[in-house]
């Protein structure tokens, strides 16, 4: 409650006394039949004074009462809030990063705050000893000065004005200040920033600028190259099924055609020596060609297609190579020995005797292997001495750098053809192959961020393979 | 002392490819070969009489490796040697662990290789 000096008590009785002589005069009426006038007086007037003087002492006394309180009330609030925002504003003022300050009319410092100190390196002391001419380095400074001044007293205020002041180390601030004239007309709050440091903030939100534009075009680029992965893997997969749907489709009808074909020349060999008969053979020939490129074409395509969308998993190379090798074996065994790090290759090989770990696909990595290894058995072959033909094999794992080596000592990579080995159709075979083996194996290679290359060595070609998964991990980053 | 006539199975769902490699195989007179266009047939005909089964593996009554499973669970002896125009390395790989002793590609680089690799195996394997 506010009014809290209300006299409730004596307030009813003043009003219980004015209804009490009211109820008298209405009972004297009715009982004793009192004459009217009396009656009359007694009923209404002489209650309504007491009931008026009742209220009219009460309302006085407590209004005055209300007023006192009210006034006392908003006078403690006036000044508690207005301390809270002095503190408030000192506060502000105090940590703001822009140097404030207030000037009397003749530029003479009344008061700094921090950052003022701060920037110009005088102390609250010696400032308030100090006038805003005194910072500047020479005359022209402090006409300016002076003049930013008069035009801040006419119009009130001034905004940004770039100007060079004196650092209390000797050295040269370059600031903009604004100035701003006070209601009472008597004093300048003064602000100003460094433009170094304003110069430092726009580098550096440019900076900012340029990394964010880095960060979203890297995160543009990985996303065009997740989607580029997606869709290459979605058509990989599609053309993948459909060739070797072809593939099949294909190489059914080309085995009886090229295996009836074989018995229909031997059976044209056999024939009496006529023109019809070199006609036949002439012919036999062409076809016999046209039979071996639509068998290297469709074997390419198997290989292009197969396994191209394997997923990449945790492997182990010298793994790989021993796979490779089992499935080269039924023809490597008449044709050369094999060996693998030094030891001659058996199928009964420890296939986890080294441990070389990379993350690629399999079975893409073995079609690898296959290819180089038939390559060198196509040219071993060639070698009249079984014993003196050699295919080996070396693995090497060294800081993450693993190095395969294939070297045979079949005579090596015709020159001519050793800067372009790994293009397409590019073949050292003579009757066979159409020269994409060693293409869709650098494709692989390449694939897993890796470098395969050949040269000749000695007596023969070497083959060498690069593989990193740091490599992988830079690409992908 | 006459020579020994070799009896060959050949297992493999397209008519003119068994009746080619029947025909060629059988000219030297060394083979008896028996083709089966059935694999299902040829599961339930081939038991220990066979000196080695030429197995196709892409064919549409049964997979060629399900078919060697069971010719070998019958006779775990019997040399077979797969044939697949649709090579993939983990099937060739599967059919070695299932105890094919040799694989063929096709086309075959010719009919007289293959003979050869047949030959191989009947005499080596």
């Amino acid at each position: 409650m506010i009014i809290k000096n209300f006299s409730y008590k004596l307030f009813f009785v003043f009003v219980a006394l004015g209804l009490g002589v009211s109820l008298f005069s209405v009972f004297l009426l009715s009982y004793f039949r009192v004459q009217e006038y009396f009656v009359l007086f007694l009923s209404i007037f002489v209650p309504s004074i007491f009931i008026s003087a009742a209220l009219s002492y009460f309302l006085a006394k407590n209004f005055k009462d209300t007023k006192n309180y009210l006034e006392s009330e908003i006078e403690i609030l006036d000044k508690k809030q207005i301390k809270e925002i002095i503190e408030k504003s000192e506060t502000i003022i105090k940590f703001a990063s822009s140097g404030i300050g207030t000037l009397d009319l003749q530029g003479n410092f009344l008061s700094v705050n921090d950052a003022y100190v701060r920037l110009l390196g005088y102390s609250r002391e010696e400032f308030l000893q100090m006038s805003c001419f005194d910072l500047s380095i020479d005359e022209k400074g402090k006409e300016l000065s002076r003049k930013a001044l008069q035009i801040a007293y006419s119009i009130g205020n001034i905004y940004k004005l770039e100007k060079l002041c004196s650092h209390k180390d000797g050295h040269i601030v370059a600031v903009d200040i604004s100035l701003d004239l006070l209601p009472d007309k008597k004093t300048f709050v003064v602000v100003i920033n460094s433009l170094e440091d304003q110069k430092r903030l726009e580098d550096l939100n440019k900076n900012l600028e340029i990394r964010i534009n880095k960060e979203i075009e890297k995160s543009t680029k990985q996303l065009e190259a997740i989607q580029q992965e997606q869709l290459r893997t979605a058509k990989l997969k599609s053309i993948g099924s459909l060739a070797a749907g072809i593939t099949h489709e294909i190489n059914t009808p080309l085995t009886f055609i090229k295996g009836n074909f074989e018995m229909m020349l031997e059976e044209i060999k056999g024939l009496d020596e006529t023109q019809s008969k070199q006609y036949l053979l002439d012919d036999a020939i062409k076809v016999q060609d046209g039979i071996g490129r639509i068998q290297s074409i469709v074997d390419a395509m198997r290989e292009v297609s197969s396994n191209s969308a394997e997923s990449r998993s945790d492997l182990n190379i010298y793994e790989t190579i021993i796979t490779a090798l089992t499935v080269a074996y039924n023809r490597s065994r008449h044709i050369s020995k094999i060996y693998l790090n030094g030891e001659l290759f058996d199928t009964k090989m420890d296939k986890h005797k080294y441990n070389i770990r990379f993350f690629g696909q399999k079975q893409r990595l073995e079609q690898v292997w296959i290819v180089i290894i038939n390559n060198a058995l196509d040219e071993l072959v060639k070698k009249d001495d079984f014993d003196k033909r050699v295919l080996a094999i070396e693995t090497s794992c060294k800081d993450d750098l693993i190095k395969i080596y294939f070297k045979d000592n079949a005579g090596g990579i015709d020159e001519a053809i050793l800067p372009i080995i790994f293009e397409p159709f590019v073949s050292n075979k003579e009757h066979c192959g159409v020269g994409v083996g060693l293409n869709i194996a650098s494709n692989i290679i390449n694939e897993h961020y890796g470098i395969i290359e050949a040269y000749n060595q000695k007596d023969g070609a070497v083959f060498e393979i690069t593989l990193s998964n740091k490599n992988r991990k830079m690409e992908e980053e | 002392m006459s020579e020994k006539i070799f009896k060959v199975a050949i297992v493999d769902d397209e008519n003119e490819i068994l009746s080619m490699i029947q025909r060629f195989l059988s000219r030297s007179g060394k083979y008896n070969v028996t083709t089966f266009s059935n694999p299902v047939t040829a599961v339930e005909s081939i038991d220990g009489s066979y000196d080695v089964v030429l197995l196709d593996i892409m064919m549409p009554q049964m997979n060629g490796l399900d078919a060697l499973e069971k010719i070998m669970d019958k006779n775990p002896q019997q040399r077979v040697i797969m044939m697949t125009a649709y090579s993939t390395l983990d099937k060739v790989l599967k059919s070695h662990k299932q105890g094919a002793v040799h694989y063929l590609m096709k086309p075959f680089e010719s009919l007289q290789v293959l003979e050869a690799k047949v030959y191989e195996v009947l005499t080596k394997c």
